[in-house]
């Protein structure tokens, strides 16, 4: 499956180990975005989360998406984006070696530097995790 | 005017989670500053936000927020002039 958007890497302000967002499925500039994380074995978290049972951190998962959030809007904002609120953060499922991640983030409110968004994340149409993110362009 | 502000009481501490009670609260008290509320900017946009659901009246812009964000008896006041 390729995809007609840009490298996420070559996005986002982020670079190696830290790029969580391996591909853009679909954006609406300034309104929602689908994206897609492959989660590896090789994942260096997973050797220590946990030792003996592998799972993704949760906080990665917020990560995650928040980065596919900050994607929603424009490159220029992304540089100076910071987290600015978590909130209603749900973790419904385990993500595990070998899962794809597909992250779903969509503007619900913006008000001045705040941009809050609704974001989930999917395993196999399965809703593993969700929180609303707030981002502030400082 | 009196049951706005003390709606609008109740919005700040039950969305906002502010720790003081609804005596604590005048129509002189700032949102802002260690003798106020010490509300931050996520806090003003919850603000916006809980007013617009409570009482259906929008606050649109930044600008407008920080002319009438200064005291709780301010900010009633614009709600009952808008609604």
């Amino acid at each position: 499956m390729s995809s007609d958007y840009p490298v996420p890497a070559r996005l986002l302000p982020h670079s190696y180990p830290f790029v969580l967002i391996d591909k853009i499925i679909e954006r609406k500039e300034g309104k929602s975005i689908i994206c897609l994380k492959n989660v590896t074995f090789n994942e260096a978290f997973f050797q220590g989360h946990f030792r003996d049972n592998p799972v993704m951190p949760g906080v990665l998962i917020i990560e995650a998406m928040a980065q596919a959030s900050g994607l929603i809007i424009s490159a220029e904002q992304q540089s100076s984006a910071f987290l600015g609120r978590v909130s209603e953060a749900r973790f419904k499922r385990a993500v595990v070696p070998g899962d794809q991640l597909v992250i779903k983030a969509s503007l619900i409110e913006e008000f001045g530097p705040l941009y809050v968004f609704e974001a989930s994340a999917h395993v196999q149409e399965v809703i593993v995790a969700e929180a609303e993110i707030t981002l502030t362009i400082s | 005017m009196s049951d706005t502000l003390q709606r609008l009481k109740e919005l700040l501490i039950k969305r906002l989670k502010l720790k003081v009670t609804l005596e604590q609260i005048n129509e002189d008290t700032q949102l802002f500053g260690p003798d106020g509320l010490g509300l931050d900017s996520i806090d003003v946009l919850e603000l916006v936000v809980g007013i617009k659901k409570e009482f259906g009246v929008e606050i649109v812009d930044r600008q407008t927020a920080e002319k009438i964000f200064t005291s709780v008896g301010a900010v009633a006041e614009f709600i009952e002039e808008k609604k």
